[in-house]
């Protein structure tokens, strides 16, 4: 693929976030032991504390803090009119990695989502305080060219959206919008992204078909296929493959599988094992906050919080 | 049932209950009652409006009424020929003149004769002239004599106790013949009651002396106050005099006084004096035509200075023809020339700057008529109408309209006739005052018929294709439905009034529906939604403005506006995209940081260069006025200054500014972007560069078309003419400005409603993958609204089709078909106001005004027929959305 591979060859930017490796690192209380006196904290307590409103420390494992962040989040606070969704978001996304974001429904995963490539502008009551970066570039300044943003980051959101438009069309969207004509380009990347997205196969004959006679999961992997398309720095995924079944879910994990490294991929999914098979790091949130962020197998195996356990294993949320 | 544990504590009834079921199904029948009765509603209106129109063009009906013997017509060869007959306009008294000078007046119903009248002329009559439409006819003589004759009817009317035992026994429409002291004639009772008793009255005057010897031809019309009369004596000395009116205050009399004459001989042809003389109701034409066809034409406007001959025209195609009939129509401009082999054709006199004749008109055949396949004998025109009737040796009596061509009914002689041992030819004819009868004389039988011309004057042909028109220079569809005086035909062509409707729904459209569709897609697309809900509103306020209102201020503050400010119109049509283009570039130099600080007044700045192109505008007015028309742009329109080079170059600004537009976007900007990559240009170099390239672009594309209007002027083509033309105060610009104004508002709310219908996850997918607001609406939202889009934009053009207050005070009213911005029009709808209340009810106009309503509604139902059929195309595409 080298379309895609000159992209991301393309060198991160070493991040300039050493403040927020400080913040995280120093969030942390570090050693085990405090990990295990948080862990032995009852559980519910926490939760009612979250529930009532009240700050809670949020839990990063230090291996978080030793990767390099292709995007940084700082304090970052989010209100739909009144309402706050999101409570003080320290994070980072490590570059080059599959970082999943777990938590039970209406938690904010998709409101710090859309707020990464600043989809939430479109929204007129939202209304945000905080900082974040992609690469060291601030996404909220106002000297930011948001098209610019936008085209360094691919989005799949959680309900498929194609446009009502051919097959082909649909894919080449991205390369459209920047002015390419060359039919030979086009062919060859609307193939590769079907590929990529496992969707090629089925729809090889009838690329010139409008995209809305698909079923619902093959429009899913086409928005995929179309956001592999745009040669993304980031992928933005929310739940792409809550309506597909085991057999495109695992195609489409595959596809992660096979691009991590290059991309930087940040994944929003209610599915336990998929978040423990494709992902590097996960983050537990609730209520808008994010409860504990770490390498997905210590999350999975040895939660640092009994919440977190109770989360994964199933026993709550 | 189970006994099953609610879950939510409250346990669902899963009958429906009564109510429910009930109001279902009242609200379905009055939804379908509704739904019907709309079509029905629909359908009433379009089934009335045919019922009015389609008596137009049911045929002409002539029905043989009573034929009677009337043995006294020809009692005696000897006794003279008959030479003229009339009849009253109520049918009942007839009256026939032979050339012994004997007026014999008859009762129509049973060609009884009444009384006989010796007009004691001393002379055997030769020839009479009548005027048609006028009771008057000039009498020539043996004896070189022309006498003024009055043939009129006088109508008394009689209170019951005034008349006789026997009379007062008469019913209703019953007639009979009656004797006063002092007067013979006939007494019909009314339906009021009243005795209508009317006599004939013949009033000779005295004689005017042409020659001492016989007249042979006689000609008379009555321009204005004047008599002119043209005669022909046996040895062809043809005389034309002009007589003046001269009242005699004393007596209350008028007698004629010559005020100019002419004599010339006109030799024989073939051996044989002419057979026809006809002088046109004008006055100005004097036409002297032989049997072979051969006509000669002499102008005799000017008496004084002679008789000459201004043109010679063969009215035969076949030279073996021979002429049966030649006489006027209504109006005495337009003559019926028949063959003997039954062909008809009708000629008037036309201006023709390129003719070769002294004066300057030339004699033109307008129409053929269908043959009648038998020589004709007998001719009448109607005196109302432009209807003829001619006879033919076989009995047979045809109807024609002389306008259309059209035959408009044909009468076979009746059994009676045909099987009587005298089976004559037609040999009189004669069409009743008011149209609603022919009589003719059949050897010594008189026939009537009931005559139901019905609307001659209106077929599919004379409504919807060109017609050539008396006195016209060429076939043109024209509408002018009624004249000052009865001798102007009603030209009933509805294709300007179409034309006039089309061209004002196409300029209001030109300027109103990008205007509303651009606004939509801006506030939609681009205003933040708590703008959005301001501008709205007041957009759609326009729409409350009455259209009178808007006509008003359009034809008394608009149209003099721009009558003054036209230069500074179109100058500012150009100036002001360029200077909002300039002003996009301007906007792009200025730093990131001040330009996003500043987006909030982003609107504010892009209002800024309105005023700026207005400017630019008024600056430039005097210099395009100069340079493009010569100086004087109302002289340049009236092709009196200047040269068509202007007008080309103005035309083909827009496009070849469209046409650099595409080879720009197709070619030249690729190839930036590519350069702009691969030597990493700065924005602001790109700018710079994008600017510079859009300054080139503009020179070049000026250049173009400068270059395109030199080519069509050196071919020898003007715009003027075609495109513009003379300006006119009230004309389609200033329509289409006031009526697009009028539209915006509609066409507007439709198409942000359809816009704001797209759903939002589809902007989500776009924007999320980088494209901008502008690529987002153009490549996604508009084409997912296309539907709503073109729904708005029909509404839009079905109001702007059916408006009738600003086109009827703005337009000009003028129905004439041209498509110069300049000139006005008359719509369907306007003329439906314009006219209506002067129409007669069930009259030939009136049914035409339904026709043009009709014409609106056909009209209007195809427009949004295809609308819909375009609509639901669209909405296939998108329906899974
Ligand atoms: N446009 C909006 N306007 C107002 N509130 C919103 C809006 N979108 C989301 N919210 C609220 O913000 C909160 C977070 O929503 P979000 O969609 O981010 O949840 P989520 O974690 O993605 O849930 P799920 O797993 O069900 O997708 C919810 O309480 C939701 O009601
Ligand atoms: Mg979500």
């Amino acid at each position: 693929m080298p379309e895609l591979s000159s992209a991301i060859k393309k060198e991160p930017t070493v991040s300039s976030g050493k403040g927020l490796k400080e913040t995280l690192a120093g969030a942390v209380p570090v050693g085990t032991g405090n990990a295990g006196t948080a862990a032995a904290k009852p559980g519910p307590n926490r939760l009612d504390a979250i529930a009532k409103g009240q700050y809670v420390e949020p839990e990063v494992h230090k291996t978080v803090a030793g990767e390099n962040f292709v995007l940084e989040v700082e304090q970052f606070n989010l209100w739909y009119g009144e309402r706050q969704a999101l409570f003080d978001i320290n994070i980072g996304v490590p570059a080059g990695k599959v970082t999943a974001m777990i938590g039970p429904s209406g938690c904010g995963k998709s409101t710090l989502l859309r707020c990464v490539n600043r989809m939430n502008d479109l929204i007129d009551i939202v209304r945000i305080q905080g900082t974040m970066r992609l690469n060291g570039d601030s996404i909220y300044d106002r000297r930011v060219d948001v098209i610019e943003l936008r085209k360094r980051m691919g989005m799949v959101f959680q309900k498929p959206n194609p446009f009502p438009m051919s097959i082909f069309e649909n894919v080449v969207y991205p390369l459209r919008i920047d002015g390419e004509r060359n039919k030979a380009v086009l062919e060859e990347v609307c193939e590769r992204s079907l590929r990529g997205a496992a969707l090629w196969e089925e729809v090889k004959d009838r690329l010139h078909q409008n995209a809305l006679g698909l079923s619902g999961g093959q429009q899913q992997r086409l928005c995929i296929a179309r956001a592999i398309a745009a040669e993304p720095e980031v992928l933005l995924l929310d739940e792409p493959c809550s309506a597909l079944d085991p057999i495109a879910t695992g195609k489409v994990e595959d596809l992660i599988q096979e691009i991590k490294g290059e991309y930087s991929i940040l994944i929003v999914t209610h599915n336990m094992q998929q978040a423990s098979r494709i992902s590097d790091y996960t983050m537990f949130m609730y209520l808008g906050r994010m409860i504990e962020y770490g390498p997905t197998a210590e999350i999975f195996t040895r939660p640092h919080l009994s919440e977190t356990n109770a989360y994964v294993t199933g026993r709550f949320g | 049932m189970t006994d099953q544990k609610p879950f939510t504590g409250r346990t669902r009834q899963r009958r429906t209950r009564w109510g429910v079921a009930t109001g279902e199904i009242a609200s379905r029948t009055l939804i379908t009652v509704g739904g019907i009765g709309t079509i029905v509603a629909v359908s009433t209106v379009f089934v009335f409006l045919l019922w009015v129109v389609v008596p137009l063009f049911l045929p002409a009906q002539m029905t043989p009424a009573r034929e009677v013997p009337a043995a006294w017509i020809a009692a005696d060869e000897t006794d003279g020929a008959v030479l003229e007959f009339g009849v009253d306009e109520f049918q009942t008294t007839g009256w026939v003149l032979n050339s012994r000078g004997v007026v014999t007046s008859f009762e129509v119903e049973t060609g009884r004769s009444l009384a006989e009248q010796d007009l004691e002329l001393d002379s055997l009559l030769t020839s009479v002239a009548s005027v048609p439409g006028y009771a008057v006819h000039y009498l020539a003589g043996e004896d070189g004599n022309v006498r003024e004759a009055d043939f009129g009817f006088a109508t008394d009317f009689l209170l019951p106790e005034d008349v006789t035992e026997e009379a007062r026994a008469l019913t209703e429409d019953q007639v009979m013949l009656y004797e006063t002291d002092d007067d013979i004639g006939m007494l019909q009772k009314t339906t009021q009651g009243q005795y209508r008793f009317q006599t004939l009255n013949v009033d000779v005057g005295d004689a005017m002396e042409f020659f001492t010897t016989p007249v042979r031809l006689l000609t008379a019309s009555m321009p204005g106050n004047e008599l002119i009369l043209g005669a022909m004596s046996n040895d062809g000395e043809l005389i034309v005099r002009r007589h003046a009116k001269r009242e005699n205050i004393l007596t209350g009399t008028s007698s004629w006084e010559e005020i100019d004459a002419a004599t010339v001989t006109i030799e024989k042809r073939d051996g044989a004096l002419p057979k026809n003389l006809l002088a046109t109701g004008a006055g100005d034409q004097l036409f002297v035509i032989w049997e072979d066809g051969f006509l000669r034409r002499f102008n005799i406007r000017r008496l004084e200075a002679g008789l000459h001959v201004a043109e010679e025209v063969d009215l035969l195609p076949n030279a073996n023809a021979r002429l049966s009939h030649v006489d006027f129509i209504l109006g005495q401009n337009t003559f019926i020339a028949a063959d003997q082999n039954g062909d008809l054709r009708s000629w008037f006199n036309i201006r023709d700057a390129q003719a070769a004749t002294s004066d300057k008109t030339t004699l033109v055949s307008a129409q053929t008529f269908p043959p009648t396949g038998s020589p004709v004998t007998a001719f009448a025109a109607s005196s109302r109408s432009r209807i003829f009737a001619v006879g033919s040796h076989d009995g047979r009596i045809t109807l024609y309209q002389a306008t259309t061509g059209s035959q408009l009914a044909t009468q076979s002689p009746s059994a009676e006739s045909s099987a009587s041992e005298n089976k004559a030819p037609i040999s009189h004819l004669l069409l009743t005052p008011k149209d609603d009868g022919v009589i003719s004389i059949v050897g010594d039988r008189i026939a009537r018929f009931v005559l139901d011309p019905r609307h001659p004057e209106a077929t599919w042909t004379s409504i919807f294709r060109p017609l050539w028109y008396e006195s016209y220079p060429e076939r043109e569809h024209v509408w002018q439905s009624s004249g000052a005086n009865q001798d102007l035909e009603p030209k009933l062509g509805l294709m300007p009034l179409i034309f006039g409707s089309l061209k004002a729904t196409l300029y209001s459209m030109l300027i109103g529906a990008p205007l509303a569709l651009l606004a939509a897609i801006y506030t939609s697309e681009f205003l933040t939604p708590s703008l959005r809900v301001k501008v709205k509103p007041t957009i759609e306020l326009m729409a409350s403005l009455p259209s009178v209102v808007l006509g008003f201020l359009a034809a008394l503050v608009f149209a003099p506006f721009v009558e003054t400010m036209i230069s500074t119109i179109i100058a500012g049509a150009f100036s002001l995209p360029l200077c909002m283009l300039l002003g996009a570039f301007a906007w792009q130099l200025i730093p990131d940081q001040w330009s996003i600080a500043l987006a909030r007044w982003r609107l504010l700045f892009i209002a800024l260069s309105i005023p700026c192109g207005i400017l630019v505008a008024a600056l430039m007015a005097p210099l395009v006025e100069k340079v493009v028309f010569a100086g004087d742009m109302h002289r340049w329109l009236d092709g009196q200054i200047g040269t068509g080079i202007g007008g080309w170059f103005l035309l083909f600004l827009p496009l070849c500014f469209a046409g650099m537009g595409l080879v720009t976007s197709r070619y030249i900007n690729p190839w930036m972007r590519e350069r702009s990559h691969r030597h990493l240009w700065s924005g602001k170099r790109f700018i710079m560069i994008d600017g510079v390239k859009f300054i080139v672009i503009a020179a070049l594309g000026l250049l173009t078309s400068f270059a395109l209007a030199l080519v069509f002027h050196a071919v020898g083509w003007d715009p003027r003419g075609i495109f513009f033309g003379t300006y006119v105060q009230r004309n389609a610009l200033v329509v289409g400005f006031v009526m697009g104004f009028a539209i915006i508002p509609i066409i507007y709310t439709i198409a942000d409603d359809a816009l704001a219908a797209v759903p939002e996850h589809l902007r989500s997918a776009s924007l999320g993958a980088g494209a901008t607001q502008w690529q987002t609406a153009v490549r996604i939202v508009v084409p997912a609204a296309t539907s709503g889009l073109f729904s708005a934009l029909m509404i839009g053009l079905g109001r702007a089709v059916g408006e009738t207050m600003i086109v009827l005070m703005a337009g000009g009213n003028t129905p004439i078909m041209d498509w110069n911005v300049f000139n006005g029009f008359r719509t369907l709808s306007a003329n439906i106001a314009v006219e209506l209340p002067e129409a007669v009810r069930n009259s030939t106009h009136y049914r035409m005004l339904f026709l043009a309503a009709l014409s609106l509604f056909v009209l209007t139902f195809i427009v949004n027929t295809i609308a819909e059929v375009v609509r639901i195309r669209f909405r296939r595409r998108i329906v899974e959305l």
